[in-house]
């Protein structure tokens, strides 16, 4: 007369105490504490971009050795650093944070996120070079995601540049004078806004607020040393 | 030596955590309006709609006592199925009323989609195997008229044609439509198609008007008398006419109040899980490391030497390398291989749900780890220690090439080839200090059982001690031990009725006497006995009812959608205390399967053989299975035990869910979460449980499955 359920990992919140060396399983009582924690304390807010950044002067950046990139997360105003870690055989620089987040830049443009909630897995380069001497015309653009089966899916979307400005910057206490570049990308239901400041002689981007896709919003990143 | 032990404060993706994690989620396609069976639908009629494609939804709605539970699956955008439990006060037993406990099972399909000028159109059959008391029939027609404003109308057969009926139009085709035979064959649980559409037939209709994003208005005229639920005074019906008010709370809940037939108030709400989305925000895994580019080999023709291979302790210091770039994925370097060009290392992979993922990941850690001159990754994932899955091919090159191109993954796929690893060809000498050779863990664990009359929801809760110890290479001896703290399993004496051999109806005295319990301990021996083979041989005791010796030979090239199996075990049943000791009954049981991976996701499997109680039959199993490794499926078990033996139900058949953790959590683990649910558990068309059963320990790393998540591959 009964039916039953024959629960493999079990269908209930239990507290109680583990131990093991199995690898297989350990992760799970990670996340079980973290999950835990963030029930009975919320985390604690991070500290505002704009108090880290001013933190961040020439005379600490001369302490410091190799690139590296100041980033803002502007959803949760999140700031991070990130240090160049590979550079491709087509170019693309990989930079990598201490927490576990990769950024992956062709040329400044970013081409691919690893570590973040909705990753960005791939996408077309801009030809903000063409674009900072006012010659890009629009270009189509292909950026991929993986969807909640992991699967890849592809949003292209045509992308126009606006002409090129000269202006200055101030950047951890430099003035950098600078091209600026719009680019406006539309299609597949989102109209995306990017920027970039770029010294075209160096082939430098100093500055850019790149959108990261549709769960994740702009990311602001300021090359601290070149 | 692994991990220290970590403390662990909740074990599973059970339903609380579940529930936690969907309220957090952005507003996605929202949840249909259900109806009090469960489906979508108004208040107790149904619509033509469907739920979005592969959502699953549970419902539960009471009224007048009568308590109905549903867990409805939208199996294809235009199939649904609905499995239901319900209590139903005075519905049973004659003279003396009792409480009826009742399962249904419902199925949905819509006919035609809905157009500007057409309405959708469905057929649906409502409890179409059970006992009947909710057996009947439609075809609805449902349209969108205004935004937010919907109207159906439809016909109904048996119980949906019980209020304001008329003769049967399809008596005309056939007079035998006119009549509906009563009661049910036998003992239940067998497809009633010689009711369907049959008898009296009456009209339903009704509206819903979703008010705004979360608030709807439903009414209806329904078609459906309550003939026995008013006959025994459970509830009076003084109107045709039922209302309700459905709020979205959120995105995954619903909550509803209704006014059905002018007399009763009833209250539901339904909570519903997407597989397609993921849910939680956090992330899958911290970046992978990038792709090492070679020196430009003109420029730099001393960087691409083969000097090193000269070199004594080249191995052991590239092994020691590859393992610790592996390390922080969970997963360990089971044997290396290294000519000039070319690479074979073999890996067991403990941290990463996706294959594709885990052979992007080594061959990303071989391309920072090894000389610029090797050119070739084979990589050799176990699916099992000791048992190669599969050889995968990787150039070097290509990953240098291919890592940040918008086809990348399409592009890399196309390159790689998948080989069957057999043979001394893709044989690695293994590290001598392969560790840790003896894993072991202790952790909680829940058992629960539904839908026992005397008390739907029993459960025990517990400790697991479960150890591992690796012997030689797929030769591990593994065993499980459980001791209940708290639980009311035990208090089950509902005695089996069973007149047949009891080879799984005793499961109350299990519970009752086994306490602690020797689940598991089995000597295992996984090998490959040729191309394309794969062996097992289990011997000990193999499951809480059962020990012996179960042995198994698997064909499945990795390149194939198609496995064969045979399988035959020796079993002898379990004393009910569940230590060492052993029952009078034993049997030979065995079974011929084939698999099959459909390409929309579906995978099917038929066993043919003999079943513990010594009866011969086919069991049909038929699974959705998501990207991400949700799966929802059923099957069915017919044997040559007449239903008679067999007893209420007349053949076996369930249900089963799979639950991936990380789906729940967001991080990389491979662990998962299953249930199982039977109707009803009795002794015809039951199968040993065996641990590491071939095709599911085998088939997550061939290409098949390898492709649908290919998209991980560079994650």
């Amino acid at each position: 007369m009964i039916g039953r359920v024959l629960s493999g990992l079990g269908l209930a919140l239990i507290l109680g105490g583990c131990a093991g060396n199995d690898p297989a399983g350990a992760e799970i009582g990670a996340i079980a504490k973290a999950f835990g924690k963030r029930l009975l304390a919320p985390a604690e807010p991070a500290r505002p971009s704009a108090q880290v950044l001013a933190e961040v002067t020439p005379a600490r950046l001369a302490e410091l050795e190799g690139p590296l990139i100041i980033a803002v997360l502007e959803q949760g105003d999140q700031t991070g650093a990130l240090a160049l870690a590979a550079v491709s055989a087509t170019g693309v620089e990989t930079w990598v944070s201490g927490d576990g987040v990769s950024l992956s830049l062709a040329d400044g443009v970013l081409v691919a996120t690893r570590g973040l909630a909705v990753d960005l897995m791939a996408a077309d380069p801009a030809p903000l070079a063409a674009a900072a001497r006012g010659k890009a015309g629009p270009q189509s653009r292909r950026f991929r995601y993986l969807d909640g089966e992991d699967r890849l899916v592809t949003n292209t979307r045509i992308c126009a540049y606006e002409p090129p400005r000269r202006v200055r910057i101030f950047l951890f206490g430099t003035a950098r004078q600078v091209v600026q570049v719009g680019e406006r990308c539309t299609g597949s239901g989102a109209e995306v806004l990017n920027d970039y400041w770029l010294d075209p002689s160096r082939g430098i981007v100093w500055q850019s607020r790149q959108w990261l896709g549709p769960m994740g919003g702009h990311i602001v990143l300021h090359r601290a040393r070149p | 030596m692994g991990q220290a032990g970590r403390c662990i404060l909740m074990r599973g993706g059970g339903v609380a955590v579940l529930a936690l994690t969907v309220f957090a989620q952005p507003a996605q396609a929202q949840l249909p309006v259900m109806s009090s069976f469960g489906m979508v639908g108004i208040v107790d009629m149904p619509t033509a709609f469907d739920a979005p494609d592969g959502r699953l939804q549970v419902t539960t709605s009471i009224a007048a006592g009568m308590v109905r539970t549903t867990l409805t699956f939208q199996v294809t955008a235009r199939l649904s199925g609905s499995f239901r439990y319900s209590t139903l006060p005075r519905l049973a037993g004659a003279p003396v009323w009792r409480t009826l406990y009742d399962r249904s099972f419902d199925v949905q399909y819509r006919l035609l989609d809905e157009g500007r000028r057409r309405p959708a159109v469905a057929v649906g059959l409502r409890d179409l195997m059970g006992t009947g008391i909710y057996s009947s029939e439609y075809v609805v027609a449902s349209k969108s008229l205004a935004p937010g404003l919907q109207a159906t109308a439809g016909i109904g057969w048996g119980r949906l044609g019980s209020f304001g009926a008329f003769r049967n139009p399809l008596a005309v085709i056939a007079p035998a439509f006119a009549t509906r035979p009563g009661g049910f064959s036998g003992l239940g649980g067998v497809p009633e198609a010689g009711r369907w559409f049959r008898g009296p037939a009456a009209l339903f209709g009704g509206m819903a008007w979703a008010v705004n994003e979360r608030l709807t208005l439903k009414a209806e005229y329904s078609s459906d008398a309550y003939v026995r639920e008013v006959g025994r005074g459970v509830m009076v019906r003084r109107s045709p006419f039922s209302f309700g008010v459905d709020y979205q709370l959120s995105p995954d809940v619903r909550l509803g109040v209704y006014a059905l037939h002018g007399s009763v108030v009833g209250l539901q709400a339904t909570v519903g899980f997407d597989p397609t989305r993921r849910a939680g925000r956090a992330t899958l895994s911290p970046a992978p490391l990038p792709v090492a580019a070679r020196p430009d080999r003109r420029r730099d023709p001393e960087a691409w030497s083969t000097a090193w291979t000269r070199r004594a302790d080249a191995t052991g210091i590239l092994r020691s390398q590859i393992d610790l770039l592996l390390a922080p994925d969970g997963m360990r370097l089971a044997g290396l291989r290294l000519g000039p060009s070319r690479a074979t290392v073999r890996v067991r992979n403990h941290g990463l749900d996706s294959g594709p993922q885990a052979v992007g990941r080594v061959a990303r850690a071989l391309s920072a780890a090894l000389p610029a001159s090797v050119e070739t990754f084979v990589i050799v994932p176990e699916a099992t220690a000791g048992l190669a899955a599969v050889a995968v091919v990787v150039s070097r090159a290509d990953l240098e090439a291919l890592e940040h191109h918008p086809g990348g993954a399409e592009a890399i796929l196309a390159r790689t080839r998948f080989l069957d690893a057999v043979g001394p060809a893709f044989s690695t000498p293994r590290p001598s200090g392969l560790q840790p050779a003896f894993t072991w863990s202790l952790r909680p664990y829940a058992a629960v059982s539904l839908m026992d009359p005397d008390n739907p929801l029993r459960a025990d809760f517990g400790l697991r001690l479960r150890a591992r110890l690796d012997l030689a290479a797929g030769v591990s001896l593994t065993g499980s031990v459980r001791k209940r703290f708290i639980g009311n399993l035990n208090t089950v004496r509902r005695a089996s009725d069973s007149v047949v051999q009891r080879v799984r109806s005793d499961y109350g005295l299990y519970d009752r006497f086994g306490d602690p319990a020797l689940e598991t301990l089995t000597l295992n021996w996984h090998f490959r006995p040729g191309a394309n083979l794969y062996g097992r041989v289990t011997a000990g005791y193999l499951e809480t009812m059962y020990g012996g010796l179960s042995a198994e030979v698997l064909w499945k090239p990795v390149a194939s959608r198609l496995g064969l199996g045979l399988e035959v075990n020796l079993v002898r049943q379990r004393a009910f205390n569940q230590l060492l000791g052993f029952r009078s009954y034993e049997t030979v049981t065995g079974h011929a399967s084939a698999y099959y991976a459909l390409r929309n996701g579906f995978h099917v499997q038929v066993d043919v053989g003999r079943y513990l109680a010594r009866d011969w039959g086919a069991t049909l199993s038929v699974d959705r299975e998501f990207g991400n490794g949700w799966r929802v499926g059923g099957f069915v078990t017919i044997t040559d035990m007449p239903f008679a033996q067999f007893g209420e139900g007349s053949f076996d058949k369930g249900i089963r869910v799979t639950v991936p953790l990380g789906w729940v959590t967001g991080r990389a683990t491979r662990a998962r979460s299953s249930a199982v649910i039977r109707p009803l558990t009795r002794d015809g068309g039951a199968r040993v449980a065996v641990e590491g059963r071939l095709y599911e320990t085998v088939r997550g790393y061939h290409r098949a499955d390898m492709q649908r998540q290919w998209g991980r591959f560079w994650r």
